[in-house]
């Protein structure tokens, strides 16, 4: 299934390879934001189904509020993509789990896979192994 | 003959002692007090005054107490009551509020003055502003932190950099996957670095070689999500000379193995043992279930020499492989050491106290 997927992540390459991925796998990207309230604007313009967030944005750790309120408050399905997946270990409420970067295409395939049968109700065997599952 | 910058003393008449030693401790820069055995406070010297501004007499008895921090008030409180039943000497830091209404990290120290039946008559202490070397320790702390995140912020930009470019050149594809593959692994490693400074909280659960290896192996596990590696043996933890040649290493073998050997099949696995001896750490790696090996391969591919490379020379150790029928088995026998050679130095150079 195509989704509509928001990158949040503050490193212009990183966001710029993760989108070429994300397309290749036939998803639309609609748009990139390297920071919390970038990410906020982008939402209320468009639909978004998928957004995959980084923990450190340009304006500094701003990613787990972010993520919650996506999931919690605007219906986001949110995935985390971090180096410090340490941060979140608790869970975040509202959130499906995350990815550590540096992250593989098969990593980001599967996960994105497995967020979006959840988003749609659809039944869910085993979560991809590199994703770290929230509950 | 008098020295200039002793106290003066108006006469040589039999000196009254208290008034004389309270003489020293009001010009000893640091903040005196003492207590009568019951800990009831009764002395404070002039920094004491100076420093926290509060009357004279104001702080007798209890009421120090809340001079400090409120956080701190419990902690401190419990300690010393310790020291009064145990007889055991007096040490805390807390924060200690100036006369300014400023919190200052305090070190608080005091020891017990028995009398010749060996029962307490006094205690004697003192309070050292330590509040600068705090700040010194939290920025260096936060320091590290951020040089920590940055380090693995630039591993993700020279990977996402090398897929970007060889999506110019498709004939590159394989290459540039190879690559990427082995700084991904690189990056994993250094995430489990224990840092320098050791406070530093660990941000991911622990930061060691199983908790590396069980991360790693994760993307190589069965259909249902099973492990495929199975880990056994003595935990290590590794520093950042050693995080390279640990990455390479497995990051070589697990490739192999999910390229040929064990790895490649359905029902394959490998058992991975980690063995610290006296002298020796013994990483062995066998494999089980893969296809048949017919024997050892005519050339020793790119990815057998890294491999190689980092065991034995980055590492110091002896890397040996046997081509057994059933599965390969690789056994890297290092210098108990070689996983944290810094501390290793360290510890020889300052030698940690039995």
């Amino acid at each position: 299934m195509t989704a509509r997927i928001l990158i949040v992540e503050d490193e212009a390459l990183v966001a710029m390879e993760l989108r070429f991925v994300l397309e290749d796998l036939g998803h639309q990207v609609v748009g990139t934001a390297a920071d919390a309230r970038t990410a906020r604007n982008l939402v209320r313009e468009t639909e978004v189904d998928l957004a995959l967030v980084d923990i450190h944005l340009s304006d500094g750790p701003t990613g787990i509020e972010l993520g919650r309120e996506l999931g919690q408050e605007i219906g986001v399905t949110v995935l985390f993509m971090t180096a410090n997946p340490g941060m979140v270990r608790q869970g975040v409420a509202g959130t499906i789990g995350v990815l550590s970067k540096p992250t593989d295409e098969r990593a980001v395939q599967t996960a994105v896979d497995y967020a979006l049968r959840r988003r749609t109700g659809q039944p869910v065997q085993y979560a991809p192994p590199q994703l770290q599952l929230f509950g | 003959m008098r020295h200039p910058d002793q106290t003066q003393i108006a006469d040589d008449r039999a000196w009254d002692r208290r008034e004389a030693l309270a003489a020293i401790a009001d010009a000893m820069p640091q903040m005196v007090w003492s207590t009568r055995p019951d800990g009831f406070h009764d002395y404070y010297n002039a920094r004491w005054y100076e420093f926290t501004g509060v009357p004279e007499g104001s702080t007798d008895g209890e009421a120090w107490n809340g001079m400090f921090h409120p956080e701190d008030q419990e902690r401190a409180r419990a300690r010393w009551r310790r020291s009064l039943e145990t007889g055991e000497p007096y040490e805390i830091e807390y924060r200690l509020r100036r006369h300014d209404g400023v919190y200052r990290w305090t070190l608080g120290r005091a020891m017990p003055l028995r009398n010749e039946a060996g029962q307490i008559v006094r205690w004697y202490g003192t309070c050292t502003d330590i509040d600068d070397l705090k700040r010194i320790e939290q920025a260096k702390e936060l320091l590290s932190q951020e040089l920590s995140h940055r380090i693995k912020n630039i591993f993700a930009v020279v990977s996402a950099l090398i897929a970007l470019s060889a999506r110019r050149f498709p004939e590159a594809k394989g290459f540039a996957t190879a690559v990427r593959t082995r700084i991904n692994a690189l990056a994993r490693a250094h995430e489990f670095v224990r840092p320098h400074t050791e406070s530093s909280r660990p941000t991911v659960g622990s930061m060691t070689l199983h908790a590396f290896l069980t991360d790693l192996f994760k993307a190589y596990a069965g259909a249902d999500g099973a492990g495929r590696v199975r880990l056994t043996g003595d935990d290590a933890s590794f520093d950042d000379q050693a995080a390279t040649s640990v990455a390479l290493l497995f990051h070589e073998l697990a490739t192999n193995a999910a390229k040929y050997g064990a790895l490649s099949t359905e029902g394959g696995w490998v058992d991975l043992d980690t063995r610290r001896t006296e002298e020796r750490f013994v990483l062995s790696w066998t494999e089980h279930g893969g296809p048949p090996v017919e024997g050892e391969p005519e050339r020793t591919g790119f990815g057998a020499q890294l491999a190689t490379l980092s065991v034995e020379g980055q590492l110091g150790g002896r890397l040996t492989r046997t081509w057994a029928r059933e599965g390969l088995r690789v056994i890297a026998d290092l210098p108990a050491t070689a996983l944290s050679r810094r501390r290793a130095a360290l510890n020889v150079a300052s030698p940690t106290p039995r």
